[in-house]
């Protein structure tokens, strides 16, 4: 290192040319800080900020502006959104709302400088007369059409981006009237979405939330087996503190999808849209409980709830689909419409390093559900599908699982399995809503839809109802970030491959019937694996989507091609 | 013969500018510690870095620091830490600031008033604490770079961000930044081999 470089090292480890407020070096065994802390601007500082913005006497200007060397301002200056840079002499007092100002080092403000949403800098040499006020955040305050300044509304997060939304604030009640698409599908259309959300933050520690959502159906249903309209609500009261908590009343008259949901939403939506192909099941359900939600950790999460539902069938319509539009769509299968009462627990731990792109840690969903009926009217499936079900006295128990495992391998690569099922543990049999299937695309990428679904009819329901007691898979596998950039740059938006992962996959896993007699597995054992249906495949994942090919290793099934708007998992 | 020896020579003369001027991280132990330390180096030297900063395009370096234990098989990923530095330039003050995000805390901006005292600050070796092995066994660090740009709506959201209007350290924009963006490019790097205790 040359001499100059080591005075200039030297000068900048001992005087931080503008103000590096930490020593350089990063510790990671420092507690997190408690955003909740952060400085707001008080109150009197905007009102006193505004009255002298809105003062007549008052030189406003916004954006970038620089006062040169020589040149004079006099009277209170007022800058809104941008930098000043002050090389000449201000005689008066410096107001900035959400800027930056800079006094050079031959820069003079004669009086105080008061910076809302930024920061004063002043150079050596540079002077300011009066009091230098200096708050970072950022100031809710905004112009009207005729420049004076008001208040804001609070800003929109960036989670609201799917959906259109505006915030009202009224005292501590802040009200957010929203309005989504919802997921498409060939029973309702678009489910349209819209509706208040209201929420009273009683104190800092606590805060009570209305959430009312109306539903309007596109499609028109000439059978009547459902509403045009729907509509869920939740009355919840929220608990801040170490273990934040949850407690609420919820209820609605909505379209449910069944247990058996292959794809997420997202994705199921999208074909329902696109391509005529609604990969879930749907039924009607009018609901009321009650629930409870316990954050123990930041990554554990405990939830428990009593519902009281009305489940019934509802028909598939003639719903718009951008292609194949001349074709039928799959009929929406029955269900055992009855009333029930459901006891329900979940518990996630999810350790994952990031949400939308894991690579390490673990993340293990448990839902455990009882269900009991007095009042149920089963649709008629044959006795090597499911005994005959009670219209009362009806209990089942029944539970999901999902667990996953990333595992980095090195700075590019990763490997991630996972283990998923769900179904029948105890009871009487599951309801037709309950029961699944082994599905193909998710999780098995080399098989078709509900390639398995245990409907043993001798004319199997063209529905392709999920029909299986349990459903078992395990997912393996391996990501590889490859080198590659065939990207270019249109103004601020990038488009083209950047770095996608080459993904090598195999999946495993089974659907089948539990209990004694032929085709069936008995209740306290899995089916044998030498039964299970497994595949293997590669893709590659981009980001935004992931294209896929796989192959079913022991049936004799085409080579499949796929499509993922989301992870596989 | 002597003008082909000229012109190999020019071309590797050449090609070792073009390899001195490619933006380099390092990762390093301290002197008699296993504490790592980062080092990212001619970050400013290389043309499409240097030009985005001259534009006042902001720049976003994400590092991943994992810390890896050998086993039999495959090492084991003992722990994880991210980071982000954005680099920007108010042009109209013409000053540098360079933002520190690290998850749960509050943003970090230091000012520099020359791109020289910039440099100086981003090619200081970085040292690393708490992220250190708690057992016995033989361990490496892995350093994951990724340089990338930000685009225009990115940039007006982590001033916001900056200015704690967008849910503080952990959540919305901040936690976009951490994450792993698509880089523009990528470099790693590795700490040598290390043991805490008796037993590997």
């Amino acid at each position: 290192m040359t001499p100059t470089r080591l005075v200039l090292l030297a000068t900048l480890m001992l005087a931080p040319p503008l103000a590096a407020q930490d020593p350089v070096g990063i510790d990671f065994s420092r507690p997190a800080a408690d955003s909740s802390r952060r400085r707001e601007i008080p109150d009197s500082v905007l009102v006193r900020a505004m009255a002298h913005y809105n003062d007549p006497s008052t030189t406003r200007v916004s954006g970038n502006v620089e006062l040169p060397l020589g040149n004079v301002w006099r009277g209170t200056q007022a800058l809104h959104r941008g930098q000043l840079r002050i090389d000449g002499r201000v005689e008066g007092d410096l107001l900035v709302i959400n800027g930056d100002v800079r006094i050079t080092g031959s820069g003079v403000v004669t009086g105080s400088v008061t910076v809302l949403g930024g920061r004063i800098l002043v150079d050596g040499g540079g002077t300011v007369g009066g009091a230098q006020v200096e708050y970072p955040e950022t100031a809710p305050l905004t112009l009207t059409p005729d420049g004076r300044l008001i208040r804001q509304a609070p800003r929109r997060s960036l989670t609201d981006f799917t959906s259109a939304s505006r915030t009202f604030t009224w005292r501590n009640f802040e009200t957010t009237l929203r309005a989504d698409p919802g997921s498409y599908n060939r029973v309702e259309g678009f489910p349209l979405e819209f509706g208040p959300s209201i929420v009273w933050h009683r104190n800092e520690q606590s805060r009570l939330i209305l959430d009312l959502v109306g539903i309007v159906r596109t499609a028109s249903d000439p059978t009547e087996s459902r509403r045009t309209l729907g509509w869920r609500g939740r009355l919840a009261v929220m608990r801040n503190g170490q273990h934040p908590m949850t407690i609420g009343l919820r209820g609605g008259s909505v379209i449910a999808p069944v247990a058996d949901q292959p794809y997420q939403t997202i994705e199921s939506g999208l074909g329902a849209f696109l391509l005529r192909r609604d990969w879930r099941d749907w039924y009607a359900m009018r609901s009321i409980g009650v629930f409870a939600d316990l954050t123990l950790r930041p990554t554990l999460h405990l939830s428990a709830g009593v519902d009281q539902s009305r489940e019934r069938t509802v028909s598939a319509v003639d719903a718009f689909s951008l292609l194949r539009g001349n074709e039928a769509w799959r009929p929406n299968p029955l269900v055992d419409d009855g009333k029930y009462l459901t006891f329900s627990a979940s518990a996630t731990l999810d350790t994952r390093d990031d949400r939308r792109r894991p690579t390490s840690g673990w993340y293990l969903r448990s839902d455990v559900r009882y269900v009991t009926s007095d009042e149920l009217t089963p649709a008629t499936l044959p006795q090597e599908i499911r005994t005959a079900m009670p219209t009362s006295n009806y209990d089942a128990l029944e539970m999901d699982l999902d667990l996953r495992r990333y595992q980095r391998l090195g700075p590019e690569q990763s490997l991630h399995v996972r283990l998923t099922g769900g179904g029948w543990l105890a009871g009487n049999r599951l309801t037709i809503q309950r029961r699944r299937a082994m599905n193909g695309t998710d999780p098995l990428a080399g098989y078709g839809f509900r390639f398995v679904n245990c409907d043993r009819r001798r004319r199997p329901d063209p529905a392709l109802p999920a029909l299986c007691d349990r459903q078992l898979a395990v997912q393996v596998e391996y990501r590889r970030t490859l080198d590659l950039n065939l990207s270019s740059r249109i103004g601020n938006t990038t488009v083209g491959l950047q770095r996608p992962d080459l993904v090598i996959f195999g999946d495993a896993g089974s659907a089948w019937l539990a209990g004694s007699g032929a085709g069936r597995v008995p209740s306290n054992r899995i089916q044998s694996i030498a039964e299970w249906r497994s595949d293997i495949g590669v893709g590659l994942d981009v980001g935004t989507f992931g294209v896929y090919v796989a192959k079913a290793l022991a049936d004799p099934e085409p080579i499949r091609f796929g499509l993922r708007v989301t992870r596989r998992f | 013969m002597r003008r082909f020896l000229a012109l190999a020579l020019l071309l590797l003369g050449a090609v070792s500018t073009a390899a001195a001027q490619r933006v380099r991280v390092e990762a390093t132990l301290e002197n008699g510690t296993n504490r790592p330390r980062v080092r990212t180096i001619n970050l400013f030297d290389d043309p499409q870095w240097r030009e985005a900063i001259a534009s006042s395009y902001p720049i976003r370096l994400n590092y991943q620091l994992d810390l890896w234990r050998s086993r039999f098989l495959f090492a084991e990923n003992l722990n994880s830490r991210k980071w982000a530095f954005v680099i920007s330039r108010q042009a109209v003050l013409d000053v540098y600031t360079l933002t520190t995000i690290i998850a749960g805390r509050e943003p970090i901006v230091e000012r520099f008033a020359s791109l020289n005292d910039l440099r100086l600050r981003i090619e200081m070796p970085l040292p690393i604490s708490g992220v250190g092995p708690s057992r016995d066994g033989t361990f490496w660090y892995s350093l994951k770079l990724g340089i990338s740009t930000l685009s225009a709506d990115e940039f007006s959201e982590f001033e916001r961000y900056l200015q704690g209007n967008s849910g503080g350290g952990g959540g919305g924009i901040g936690a976009a930044l951490l994450r792993m963006a698509l880089p523009k490019e990528s470099l790693v790097a590795e700490t040598a081999r290390f043991t805490v205790g008796g037993r590997p």
